[in-house]
């Protein structure tokens, strides 16, 4: 069975469609690429995955390990293992991150019939990862995202996804503006992520992102559908004839 | 609760007809009597005092005043002059510009008048605050009427010029009308000066009623004036994505008052409040501000900014009201305030007032003294300590200055306030 | 959410204090004239001097009229249908012997307090987390009933007691200082309570002594269609501190209730108090019915240089609130500090915030107060900072921020500022905004309930307040929050 499973999936935004008919299929141990321009639906399909309201599908279907997603609301999908990585994560003042993180680990092991994670032994499981993460220990006493710069906020979204263990990783954009350093930590958590029970969706507008995690499958998703697919050396031409090539190719 | 009774010099005053029409006159009539002027404990009123005009025993103009000129010329291009002196309209020009019909109120037909006294949002007759207004309305004989047409992009500025004080102890209540059709636009200048030295009283209203996609830039210029004693106020009321531009510079009076009113009731709509008072000597310069969100999608900026000095006293409250349905409001106010004096005094309130939920609502208030590392970074740029202190005065009353649309008015009014602070006899506070 | 579990949310969220205790209770009948002044002084064995005091105060209260001012909205209080004293049955053995332990205490009071979770017992208190360090005073409708901890605070020279064993055994610090904070005639209400106060609790703490625990005394109103009206004053003399917690509930009546309570701290040279409140009077039911009416003075004066005073509140219940912590800052660099969080839900209305009156030189006040209003809630700041012409180099920071939960609440930001000195330094800043949807998304997408995302942002909305509240009262204070908006999402 695969672990998403998404047909012919039209969703719309105040009456415009901007998904017009997407298939994918995502196995477990798979990393997926979706690349594509600005406006090309990369965003929303994000959204939509998420359980954002204001997105309406209008039609097709999405299955998440055997269920109807589009049935879900959003922190069931979060429970039931899939895990949203955020292009512009937002600030929430007053939260601490260490507050947040052990919610939503509780919130899982909750669900999962687990017990609540006993304050130890979660401290000395949180500090191994913002090691990992190459960030300090007092981040994790701020506030959420708060005053973060861009590539602590996205470091964050990866450290959130090492400690909640999804099954299915979708990060929109993880790897915009990043320097080079950053976005090798991110890489790097991302690689660690990669494994036989996961499922990884990169959703990237630069090819940059896949010299460090290779995918398995690249997708280009053009004026809301998926014009084609191939595996990483369509991200390679991609690189070097730009989108027009493919474009023109794809119709 | 405690009302100032109507001083009968006043009551017998009130005449037998006014020029709102007969019902309006006369429940107003009938109020003021009953309520009388508002005093210290009416909420609104906690700062300001009249008792300089109910000791004023005030009378009527008496009609002189036709070869009354103010004294000061502002550097507009070919304006539109409507003259009051003392509160009496001295007559239409005859050089209108197309698309801009003005008359005396006293000529105008009945409905005109009952728009000219049926502001939106509506004073409460029974609120002691809202007094002065019904005072206005129940004795208001003098005013004028401009309407816009619709489309007309009027250039020539218009100046109301509100000449005070040329006989003795005289009082008035005019009252203005002021109409813009569908995506017209005017600027309103009003130019107000003290032309005698006597005190004199004037307590006017503007109701002005901008239609969709109108805007209407209005700039009260309140010159130097020792004996002038003024209440006024403004009611603004914009439809569909109307502005409303209002740019208040007090300079002078010995106790001014000012109220705007502005109700913001059409999507799309917009306003902006930018205010700059500088009390000196012991003058009493005051400002009321209402801004009424009554419709979802519309926007408010609001800055004021005082100065004061000597013995004056700078008052500000800005009340922003946000109605229930009225979604996605950004309102911005603030109000900053710089005390030069230790008999000076300055006193805010910027209030919110919320009843819808989707809004991004912030206000500001500041008092305080001059920037102290600002101050030394001058002098280590070698410039004098009173000089570094006139800069950083004058940039603060800058920063409103230019917001001022008109670029002839703008560098006119920094010489003149850069007069004003290098005229100062005593040194700016006692610090550094 | 579907509509059963709708329903099910607004059955859930009940008033959890509401219960009553049956026990029998002294109520005098309703009305209010000179007699009842003379008899409540006389049920209390007053000294002369407090019977003229409270004479007074009801003589000027006579001449006053009910404060119109605030943005709040109740019908006309009959204030000749309250009955002005209630006590506990057994109280008339308790004056005439104060008890020695709590075995002399009416069990049935004790297990009140056992519902409200007071570890009122000393050994209760010692198994308790941190209460082990926190001395209670219990006020059971009018009448302080018992004070625990005695013999410890004794030894530091510490005297924590009820108001009428003050007035008993400390006349003389009752008279030098009641009434000199918040005068006889400054409101309506103080002038209320100034007759008819019936207890509360006092604190004096000598001079140097750091009290050794927290104070702590819990309100409670039991009885029907009584008035509380109780009356703390603490004072602090030079180079002391104390801090003192302040918790209140009521059971769930359908009619209206009033609390005019007054409380006057006095803090001399260097001395700090520390006042923190959580409040969670019976708000009245959904539909805005019942509930009580709190109006409260509380002021505080630095009186002395470098002295402190700090309140912290968490107002939570009641049907309305009128309330304005103050500080009068009269000593040379004195600190004033006022920290609010303010709920309201259903139809509870709030007008609350703050005086900072700044009189002595390098005088300071910082005030950080949070608003939140739900469903038909209105909820209003109202602070004033004043300047005087004698407080050179003064300074203020005020914050202000109010969140909207739902769109048929009202939050309202009144603040007056006065400045009369050139070095005055004020700043206020005051924002209003709604709990973002891309906040709630965020935290969805990570697992958590809607219910659990709203109380999270809440609780960092309101962290800057909970900061300042002793450990207990933080953790309190939050779970306090969580019931208070239970119901109001989704």
């Amino acid at each position: 069975m695969a672990l998403l499973e998404i047909k012919n999936l039209h969703a719309e935004i105040d009456g415009s469609e901007i998904l017009k008919g997407i298939d994918l299929t995502v196995n477990a141990g798979e990393v997926h690429a979706i690349m594509g321009p600005n406006g090309s639906g990369k965003s929303t399909l994000c959204h939509v995955l998420g359980g954002r309201d204001g997105y309406e599908v209008t039609q097709g279907t999405i299955t998440f390990d055997g269920h109807d997603l589009l049935e879900m609301e959003t922190e069931e999908r979060a429970i039931a293992g899939m895990l949203l990585g955020f292009q512009h994560p937002v600030e929430i003042p007053g939260v601490k991150n260490i507050y947040l993180l052990k919610e939503a680990l509780n919130a899982k092991r909750e669900a999962q019939g687990l017990e609540e994670i006993d304050t130890f032994t979660f401290m000395k499981q949180v500090r191994e990862l913002v090691a990992s993460m190459d960030m300090d220990d007092a981040f994790l006493h701020r506030g959420v995202n708060a005053g973060f710069s861009g590539g602590e906020k996205k470091r964050n979204e990866i450290l959130q996804m090492l400690l909640l263990e999804p099954k299915l990783a979708l990060l929109d954009e993880t790897d915009s503006g990043l320097d080079i350093d950053a976005l090798k930590v991110v890489s790097d958590g991302i690689n660690r992520m990669r494994g036989e029970a996961r499922g990884i969706i990169l959703v990237t507008h630069y090819q940059r992102l896949l010299n460090y995690v290779e995918p398995d499958m690249v997708h280009v998703l053009y004026k809301g559908k998926i014009i084609k697919s191939g595996d990483k050396t369509l991200a390679h031409r991609l690189e070097a004839e730009g989108y027009q090539e493919i474009l023109q190719e794809a119709s | 609760m405690n009302r100032t009774g109507l001083p009968d010099w006043l009551s017998d005053a009130l005449p037998e007809r006014a020029a709102a029409p007969t019902e309006i006159a006369e429940a107003a009539r009938h109020q003021v009597e009953t309520i009388g002027l508002p005093g210290l404990r009416d909420e609104e009123w906690r700062w300001t005092n009249l008792r300089a005009i109910q000791r004023g025993r005030f009378h009527a103009p008496s009609g002189v005043g036709a070869d009354v000129e103010p004294s000061t010329r502002l550097p507009l291009d070919n304006p539109l002059r409507l003259r009051f002196v003392d509160g009496a309209f001295q007559g239409v020009p005859d050089d209108l510009p197309e698309g801009v019909a003005i008359t005396a109120l006293a000529d105008a037909d009945e409905a005109t008048r009952a728009a000219a006294f049926s502001p939106k949002p509506a004073p409460s007759v029974e609120n002691p605050n809202d007094a002065l207004v019904t005072l206005n309305t129940a004795m208001a004989r003098e005013g004028v009427v401009v309407d816009v047409a619709a489309n007309a992009i009027v250039e020539r500025p218009i100046v109301i010029e509100w000449l005070d004080g040329a006989t003795e102890s005289t009082m008035s209540h005019p009252r203005v009308l002021i109409r813009l059709g569908e995506s017209a636009s005017a600027t309103l200048i009003e130019h107000v000066e003290t032309v005698g030295e006597k005190p004199a009283w004037r307590n006017s209203v503007i109701v002005s009623s901008i239609a969709a996609n109108a805007a209407l830039t209005h700039i009260a210029l309140g010159l130097d004036g020792e004996s002038r004693l003024s209440t006024t106020r403004t009611f603004a009321a914009l439809e569909r994505d109307a502005r409303y531009h209002s740019h208040n510079v007090q300079l002078g009076g010995r106790m001014i008052r000012r109220e705007y009113d502005v109700h913001v009731g059409g999507t799309g709509a917009h306003t902006d409040l930018i205010g700059l008072m500088m009390p000196h000597g012991k003058q009493l310069l005051d400002t009321h501000t209402r801004i009424t969100h009554a419709a979802a999608d519309t926007t408010s900026n609001e800055h004021y900014r005082t100065i004061a000095d000597d013995a004056g006293r700078g008052v500000f409250k800005g009340r922003i009201l946000i109605e229930q349905d009225a979604q996605r409001i950004e309102a911005y106010q603030s109000s900053n305030n710089l005390i030069l004096s230790d008999d000076a005094e300055i006193d805010a309130k910027p209030e919110l007032e919320i009843y819808a939920d989707d809004v991004s609502c912030s206000h500001g208030a500041t008092i305080g003294r001059l920037d102290q590392e600002a101050l030394f970074y001058l002098r280590t740029r070698g410039i004098a300590l009173d000089e570094a202190r006139g800069l950083l005065i004058a940039g603060f009353a800058q920063e409103v200055i230019d917001e001022l649309p008109i670029p002839a008015l703008r560098d006119w009014l920094t010489t003149r306030v850069e007069q004003r602070l290098n005229d100062r006899s005593l040194p700016v506070d006692s610090d550094a | 959410m579907t509509e059963t579990q709708e329903l099910e949310q607004l059955v859930k969220r009940e008033y959890k204090y509401g219960f009553t205790t049956d026990i029998e209770q002294e109520i005098i009948p309703p009305g209010l004239d000179e007699d009842v002044v003379r008899m409540i002084s006389a049920k209390k064995k007053e000294p002369e001097f407090m019977l003229e005091w409270r004479l007074s105060a009801f003589r000027h209260w006579q001449t006053m009229t009910e404060p119109e001012w605030a943005h709040v909205h109740y019908p006309r209080i009959d204030y000749q249908a309250l009955s002005y004293y209630a006590a506990p049955k057994s109280q008339e053995e308790l004056d005439a012997e104060a008890p020695e332990s709590l075995d002399d205490v009416d069990p049935k009071l004790l297990e009140t307090y056992e519902k409200l979770g007071i570890p009122l017992h000393e050994r209760a208190a010692l198994a308790g987390v941190k209460g082990a360090n926190v001395a209670v005073d219990a006020v059971f409708d009018s009448v302080s009933v018992t004070t625990t901890f005695k013999e410890k605070l004794a030894e530091a020279g510490v005297i924590f007691c009820s108001f009428s064993e003050a007035v008993e055994n400390h006349p003389e610090l009752v008279k030098k200082y009641l009434g000199t904070v918040v005068p006889q005639g400054d409101n309506f209400f103080a002038a209320l309570n100034s007759a008819v106060f019936s207890d509360g609790s006092f604190v004096y703490v000598p001079k140097g002594v750091k009290c050794p625990m927290e104070l702590s005394t819990y309100f409670r109103i039991n009885a029907k269609n009584t008035g509380q009206f109780e009356r703390t004053l603490i004072i602090a003399e030079e180079g002391a501190s104390v801090s003192y917690l302040e918790g209140c509930t009521a059971p769930q009546r359908d009619e209206n209730q009033l609390h005019a309570a007054v409380v006057e701290l006095v803090a001399l040279d260097d001395a700090e108090i520390k006042y923190s409140t959580v409040q969670n009077w019976y708000p009245g039911d959904e539909e805005g019915k019942g509930g009580i009416y709190n109006f409260v003075t509380k002021r505080g004066e630095c009186r002395g240089d470098r002295s402190k005073i700090t309140w912290t509140q968490v107002e939570a219940g009641s049907a309305i609130t009128w309330k304005y912590p103050s500080c009068v800052l009269k000593g040379d660099d004195s600190v004033g500090e006022f920290y609010s969080v303010a709920v309201g839900n259903n139809y509870q209305q709030i007008d609350s915030g703050t005086k900072m009156i700044h009189l002595g030189k390098r005088t300071r006040s910082t005030i950080v107060s949070k608003g939140i209003s739900a469903g038909h809630a209105e909820n209003a700041y109202r602070g004033l900072v004043h300047i005087g012409k004698t407080a050179t180099d003064a300074r203020n920071f005020t914050q202000c921020d109010s969140l909207l939960i739902g769109d048929r609440c009202g939050a309202h930001t009144f603040p007056y500022i006065e400045a009369k000195n050139a070095s005055a330094q004020v700043e206020h800043e005051a924002t209003t905004s709604k709990v973002s949807d891309d906040q709630m998304f965020y935290l969805r997408s990570r697992g958590l309930s809607e219910e659990d995302a709203m109380n999270m942002v809440v609780s960092g909305f309101c962290k800057d307040v909970f900061n300042e509240l002793p450990m207990e009262f933080a953790v309190e204070a939050q779970a306090l929050l969580a019931v208070s908006l239970e119901g109001s999402v989704g």
